[in-house]
């Protein structure tokens, strides 16, 4: 997959980590819920290793898994439109 | 695109049914003065799954079904009681939010969770099915 | 500590350049309903909780509610990066552009800079709870008038992302009031 598609996997994955983990600071003795973020834990770990490898970090001060100072400056910025917006 | 039409259909179903068992609630209430004495009557004549002992399956019931008269009944003997719904009984402290605590069940798939808003189909636009749109209330539906 | 994920929750490539859009959009930004007041709100709430559920959930919606805040910026950026002066006239936003260009500032709709007044810490659990169970129905509703207000189809599925998500925040809210509620004997109801 393209880099657009691997970001949207990781946005998917990240975001049901987002939703159970507020699940689980309410249920913290949610077993099912607990497996299952394990689970959807190491799958995010996982893609966000395999992304990071090729494109470089998508978190700062050193706690990426490659770290790549230039990549992190001159990467494609969040809040810039990826069709034809300023760079 | 997600299956908002199928679970309209089927919250409307389920409200009506427990619009009934409320109703029925509701005029029990009525006649009773001291709820919690008089209700050790109704949980001598209760049969459901708690009287008989079956304490697990009748919380998930009550977290499916909250409006069941079971999940609402109060007796002093509390292992006759299903759920928790003693609590807000005993004691009788009023002015306090009631927010149905969610069971673990029902998902999106990863690809409609990220369009939806959320993992859990039960959260998934729970006001639909009294017919809240968008800043109009339609009591018609 | 916060650590920055160099991604947005949802993703956002706006083609609109419906520069009016941009300037209600600004409310979910710096108005009273908005992400930032919701965020600010949860993150100074948390140091006074006296339970850790709460201190959890607090933490973690706050959190989420700055990444909310990140998602209706990049919306007015993008609607507003490529604009020209007449555009910005007739949107009416020629006002903001005087004092900001074309950058975004913690307004409201109109023009209202953000205020602390916007939000509260009565550094009471069940005060608080209901404050915020309040503020993520007012911000659903935000999104409601909001998706009323635009027929851009890209827009309105990501108003309804965010309006979502504030109805899974209200009932973790509620879950935590619950849990504050039923685990308090009557007399201790009121040392909380």
């Amino acid at each position: 997959m393209n880099k657009h598609e691997h970001m949207l996997e990781i946005q998917k994955v990240q975001f049901a980590l987002v939703d159970l983990n507020l699940y689980l600071d309410t249920h913290p003795e949610s077993e099912g819920a607990t497996k299952d973020f394990a689970a959807l834990s190491s799958e995010l770990k996982r893609l966000i290793w395999d992304y990071e490898k090729k494109y470089g970090p998508l978190t700062n001060f050193g706690s990426a898994y490659f770290q790549n100072p230039e990549a992190w400056v001159n990467s494609p910025w969040p809040w810039e439109n990826e069709k034809g917006g300023k760079r | 695109m997600l299956r908002g039409k199928d679970q309209k259909k089927e919250y409307k179903d389920d409200f009506k049914d427990i619009k009934e068992e409320l109703e029925d609630l509701m005029d029990e209430f009525k006649d009773k003065k001291n709820y919690k004495d008089d209700k050790m009557g109704s949980c001598k004549s209760y049969k459901g799954s708690c009287s008989q002992g079956k304490k697990s399956s009748c919380l998930e019931d009550c977290l499916e079904n909250p409006a069941k008269y079971s999940c609402n009944v109060f007796c002093k003997d509390t292992d006759e009681n299903c759920y928790e719904s003693y609590k807000l009984f005993n004691p009788p402290i009023y002015a306090k939010a009631h927010i149905q605590p969610q069971p673990y069940k029902n998902f999106f798939n990863l690809d409609d969770a990220i369009i939806s808003g959320t993992i859990f189909k039960d959260l998934y636009d729970p006001y639909c099915n009294s017919g809240y749109v968008g800043g109009r209330r339609s009591y018609d539906e | 500590m916060w650590y920055y994920v160099k991604t947005l929750q949802h993703p956002v490539n706006l083609k609109s350049t419906d520069l009016r859009m941009a300037k209600l959009l600004i409310t979910q930004y710096g108005g009273p309903d908005g992400e930032l007041s919701a965020a600010l709100r949860y993150l100074n709430q948390r140091y006074s909780m006296p339970t850790n559920k709460s201190k959890a959930l607090l933490t973690d919606i706050g959190t989420e509610e700055m990444a909310h805040v990140e998602i209706i910026a990049t919306m007015v950026h993008q609607i507003m990066e490529n604009a020209s002066i007449d555009e910005i006239k007739k949107a009416g936003l020629d006002g903001h552009y005087a004092d900001h260009g074309k950058a975004l500032f913690y307004v409201d709709a109109t023009g209202n800079p953000w205020t602390a007044t916007y939000i509260q810490a009565k550094g009471d659990i069940i005060a608080d709870l209901h404050e915020d169970m309040n503020a993520e129905q007012k911000a659903r509703v935000t999104y409601e008038w909001l998706m009323n207000l635009t027929d851009d189809a890209q827009i309105k599925e990501i108003l309804g992302f965010l309006r979502e998500r504030e109805i899974v925040h209200y009932q973790r809210f509620g879950e935590a009031l619950m849990d504050v509620q039923d685990n308090t004997k009557a007399k201790d109801f009121y040392k909380l």
